[in-house]
């Protein structure tokens, strides 16, 4: 809301310079976001908060500093506004639908004579930005502005049947507003009619087809009260918001109304040199509807604020801001609803009054104890992640933010299975906001792309973020990794599916969490390649790994390989974690023996791995492979694993023969599973 | 040569290897050629029975002295290396480049958001906050009615939110969160709510249309404005120095009454205006104000019984003043230059 500070001196008498009235606004609710100076005045532009639609006008922003200041409103003197009954003209308003208008007034006037406002109405409107139309229309702007409350004028020619009847559009009705634009109406719009057409959207525009013209000498000045409701959903749908709209939106105090009407009369009649052709025609009723007294009591002030108040400076102060003190005590002061100030309707509204004007500076500062409901602290999975974030750190991976949202274009070239639910935007301002993303990787693949367009080939990424999979949502962790994940003079290492793996089996141990087993299936196979996941306890799946498709990292522009994994946090966080016993140290020396095998590509490690444990039993503590080799003077379609075994008993050391005997053992097993050749 | 020549020869011998003898291992192996059971001296001595008698005393006087002469080369030149620093390994064909970077795995990062998250954590968790989180897709209910923001009404227009397909909306504020734990917990309830927002404005540097927040809440009996006050500057001078100033002014949040917004002085000019804060001398970071009687009757809370504060900040535009980030968007980018800007 723009205050120009010189039409603001008009209403109530401060001597202070426009920055001193912008600081005393700004301390006490009302912020002035900046101060222009313009021809003739400063203006202060006011961010007017939601609950104080009293202060949408300069007379509403006055009342407002004249508490601030102890001063005293004057609002403007509106003279006598004479009518003869020879100069009648006949007008009749029915309002159709009583709960959308709750009164409605109307008059006429008559020797209107349009032209150019004169510069006691010009300047004002030029300091609110307004651009000037003719003096009829700007009047009613004027005491817009003044009062707040919104005015139409009419042409009473062009009321077809000199009639107004206030009432729902039907469906089919069409009205070109003002502004030369056609809406079509229908019965969720309330409108102004005579009676053929609609000639006003209620409270939002009025009609081109009664428009003030030149031409026009018979005014006929509506002043009116709407619903608030009603009002705010017909700008929405038709897309239109004005300033009257944006009043009529909010309470309105309904003795402003007929003021407004008697005001803008009274400045016709003063610049246009019309005269009054009718009283003031009133329909429904315009009478505020008064809700209880509120009252405010010293003990809540006390502990809600902090700090002790004197009930007769409270009801000092309220009664500064024009409200009614019926009844003050030691206790408490009760204050009468203020038709002014609807959002004054309990306890807490009369203590913000209070505690703005008095000051938020006199309360004191205190830090207040922590008071545990129970002895049982709850485990918030904050910490958790954060240390889990940490050690990610500390592995060399950098964390990103990536959007929630997606656009459709990016999931299809994702290959996102498509028959999985998705998430839809009604209202995105673009693309990128079409639809909630159902995993993370398509952020991470984002970022990827973006530094690989800089010449960033390296890259080891994860977030925590919130994925929306199958229309739940869910806290996951997101991992990709492409290039080389160690680089150095002394060496390099390319990033691939068993460091992603590694990574991953990092993540349980430092979290010391028993990790539940991977196990090969094919998760969205067309986003990724190969696969390997683990399931959560409850049997969902907890978590996947893999390497992203060709088709998508062609369709993502990304020249080089990348592999993603995703967890579901929830589900990692019930896991349970791994208890820690001591068993005692063995007193006996482990001996070690190694086994190279030549074997079928087919069989995987891990059944070797199990095949040699089962054979030897116990006494094989652990199996390690420690070398890998497929390739020269190897068989395209056999590989060759070199294993370390480590052998334990705890009650002795091994005799020669055993170590041999249960070794062979591990051979011949080897040999009868997988026909596994030795390789020396 | 006799005997004794050929003796005295391995002495000379010996002194001129162990002389360039550059490293332990060395020095052992000389040990062995020239001193060890099948060492030249010992081939040399077993030669005793096949010579001419007359040459035996010379011969065996030699052979003592060659022992202990040989092997007194040998402790000298071992010393010598030990004092140069040498040993194994050691000499001038070993010595490194110690100026080359180090070759352990380079660590990655934390995302700058989350480091300013964190600390502010960090901070309320030592006042007895705990930190938790909520759903970032609402229903209509937690987004605005339980916040006292009836339908159909203008204050919606503050808060412009993303609706979904289904019925639900993406949350436009952190504030959703207060809700959630009042329903589940009886007063005392102090918690910080860090998390990830959505609002549908046009993004420019400044603006994002997704960004994070943080929230507070306390709510137990005598609660009041002066803890509030007292919280946020305990907070304020730890995350923005011990002399910082906080102003309170009068504002309006439909979930709190009185509201204010809180201002921090500017850390450049102290309040006195500068280019740095628009010369304003304050830079408004977080909304705060009393818990709205009507949002703890809405959670079955009491209010003639319980109080509450709440506050909230911007994460981001916090992170941006700390740092001199000139644009919001940068931090969804994610650039391998940006991120590593934030990494020790």
């Amino acid at each position: 809301m723009k205050l120009p500070v010189k039409w603001l001196k008009d209403y109530v008498e401060v001597s202070l310079k426009s920055d001193k009235l912008a600081e005393l606004y700004t301390m006490t609710g009302t912020m002035i976001e900046g101060v222009e100076k313009l021809d003739g005045s400063d203006v202060l532009h006011a961010e007017i908060t939601t609950n104080r639609p009293d202060c949408l006008s300069v007379l509403g922003l006055a009342s407002e500093l004249a508490a601030l200041t102890q001063k005293k409103v004057k609002k403007p003197r509106i003279p006598r506004i004479p009518f003869r009954a020879s100069n009648k003209l006949a007008l009749s308003i029915k309002i159709q639908d009583p709960r959308a208008c709750l009164g409605y007034t109307a008059r006429v006037l008559d020797g209107v004579r349009v032209g150019a406002s004169p510069a006691a109405i010009a300047k004002p409107l030029e300091w609110m930005g307004q651009k000037g139309v003719n003096n009829a229309v700007d009047i009613t702007n004027f005491v817009m502005f003044e009062s707040g409350q919104p005015l139409h004028a009419f042409d009473y020619d062009k009321i077809e049947g000199s009639e107004i009847i206030v009432r729902r559009a039907k469906r089919g009705e069409k009205m070109v507003g003002i502004n030369n634009v056609e809406y079509a109406l229908d019965e969720r719009i309330l409108v102004i009619a005579d009676a053929k057409k609609p000639i006003a959207i209620a409270g939002v525009m009025g009609g081109k087809a009664t428009e003030i013209t030149s031409e026009t000498q018979r005014v006929v000045l509506e002043s009116a009260r709407f619903d608030p409701i009603l009002v705010r959903r017909t700008s929405r749908f038709l897309k239109l918001g004005t300033d009257s709209s944006y009043r009529f939106e909010r309470p309105i105090e309904p003795g402003w109304v007929s003021w407004a009407s008697d005001r803008a009369a009274a400045l016709f009649i003063e610049h246009t040199k019309a005269f009054a052709a009718s009283t003031l025609f009133v329909s429904g009723t315009l009478k505020p509807k008064i809700f209880p007294s509120v009252k405010v009591f010293q003990k809540t002030l006390e502990r809600v604020m902090g700090k002790r108040y004197s009930m007769l400076d409270a009801a000092r102060i309220l009664t500064s801001l024009g409200l009614q003190v019926r009844k003050v005590s030691g206790r408490y002061v009760k204050v009468a609803y203020a038709p002014h100030r609807t959002d004054i309707r309990q306890e807490c509204d009369l203590i913000e009054e209070l505690v703005r004007i008095d000051g938020f500076d006199k309360i004191p500062t205190t830090i207040p104890p922590t008071r545990y409901a129970s002895a049982e602290r709850r485990e918030s999975p904050y910490h958790e992640i954060r240390n889990l974030k940490r050690h990610l750190v500390s592995q060399g991976l950098w964390e990103t933010v990536t959007f929630n949202m997606v656009s459709a274009a990016d999931l299809e070239k994702l290959r996102f299975p498509k028959d999985k639910a998705v998430l839809r935007i009604k209202n995105p301002l673009s693309q990128e906001q079409e639809v909630l993303r159902p995993t993370g990787i398509v952020g991470l693949l984002g970022a990827i792309r973006h530094n690989l367009n800089r010449k960033e080939k390296d890259a080891a990424f994860f977030e925590v973020s919130h994925r929306f999979y199958q229309a739940r949502e869910e806290e996951v962790l997101t991992i990709a990794v492409t290039g080389e994940w160690f680089k150095s003079w002394s060496g390099r290492h390319e990033a691939g599916v068993f460091y992603l793996k590694g990574l991953i089996e990092n993540i349980f141990k430092v979290s010391g969490r028993a990790m539940p087993e991977w196990k090969n299936a094919e998760v969205w196979p067309d986003m990724f390649g190969q696969t390997i996941m683990m399931d959560a306890p409850t049997g969902f799946r907890m978590a996947h790994a893999g390497a992203i498709s060709d088709e998508v990292l062609k369709a993502w522009d990304i020249a080089q390989p990348v592999y993603a994994a995703e967890i579901l946090l929830e589900d990692f966080l019930k896991l349970p974690k791994i208890e820690r016993r001591f068993t005692e140290l063995p007193k006996f020396p482990s001996v070690r023996r190694d086994i190279a095998i030549l074997v079928d590509k087919a069989v995987p490690a891990s059944d070797l791995t199990r095949t040699m444990q089962e054979a030897a039993g116990t006494p094989l503590k652990s199996v390690e492979l420690f070398d890998l080799y497929q390739g020269k003077n190897i068989p395209k379609d056999k590989r060759s694993l070199a294993f370390s075994l480590q052998y334990q008993k705890p009650d002795g050391t091994f005799t020669d023969d055993e170590i041999t005997s249960l070794h062979s053992a591990v051979v011949e097993a080897l040999k009868q599973a997988y026909r596994a050749e030795l390789r020396q | 040569m006799t005997l004794a020549e050929k003796i005295r020869q391995q002495i000379t011998e010996a002194q001129a290897q162990a002389a360039s003898a550059s490293s332990s291992e060395e020095l052992e192996q000389l040990r062995i050629k020239f001193l060890g059971r099948k060492g030249t001296l010992a081939e040399l001595t077993a030669l005793f029975g096949q010579i001419d008698p007359s040459e035996k005393p010379e011969a065996g006087r030699e052979a003592n002295r060659a022992k202990t002469e040989i092997a007194g080369f040998f402790d000298t030149r071992a010393a010598e290396l030990k004092a140069t620093g040498g040993g194994a390994a050691s000499g001038a064909a070993r010595r490194e480049d110690l100026s080359l970077p180090g070759t352990a795995p380079a660590v990655g990062g934390l995302h700058p958001i989350t480091q300013v998250v964190d600390e502010i954590c960090d901070i309320f968790y030592r006042l007895g906050f705990e930190i938790v989180s909520g759903p970032e897709m609402e229903t209509d209910y937690y987004n605005f009615e339980a916040l006292n923001i009836p339908a159909d009404h203008s204050s919606r227009d503050d808060l412009a939110t993303f609706y979904l397909e289904n019925g639900k909306l993406l949350r436009s504020q952190t504030s959703t969160v207060q809700t959630r734990i009042m329903e589940k917990e009886r007063p005392p309830v102090k918690v910080l709510a860090p998390g990830r927002v959505y609002r549908p404005d046009a993004t420019d540097a400044t603006h994002s249309f997704m960004f994070h927040q943080i929230e507070g809440l306390y709510v137990d009996e005598h609660v009041s404005f002066a803890d509030l006050k007292g919280v946020l500057l305990a907070f304020a001078k730890q995350f923005f120095g011990s002399d910082v100033k906080l102003r309170f002014r009068p504002h309006f949040f439909p979930f709190t009454e009185p509201s204010a917004e809180v201002d921090v002085s500017c850390g450049l000019c102290k309040g006195s205006g500068c280019r740095s804060c628009g010369h304003k001398g304050w830079l408004e970071i977080l909304g705060a104000g009393m818990v709205h009687p009507n949002v703890l009757r809405s959670v079955k809370i009491s209010p003639e019984k319980y109080s509450g504060f709440a506050f909230g900040f911007g994460v981001e535009r916090i992170a941006m003043r700390r740092w001199g980030v000139n644009d919001i968007r940068l931090f969804y980018e994610n650039d391998l230059r940006f991120l590593r800007q934030f990494s020790a």
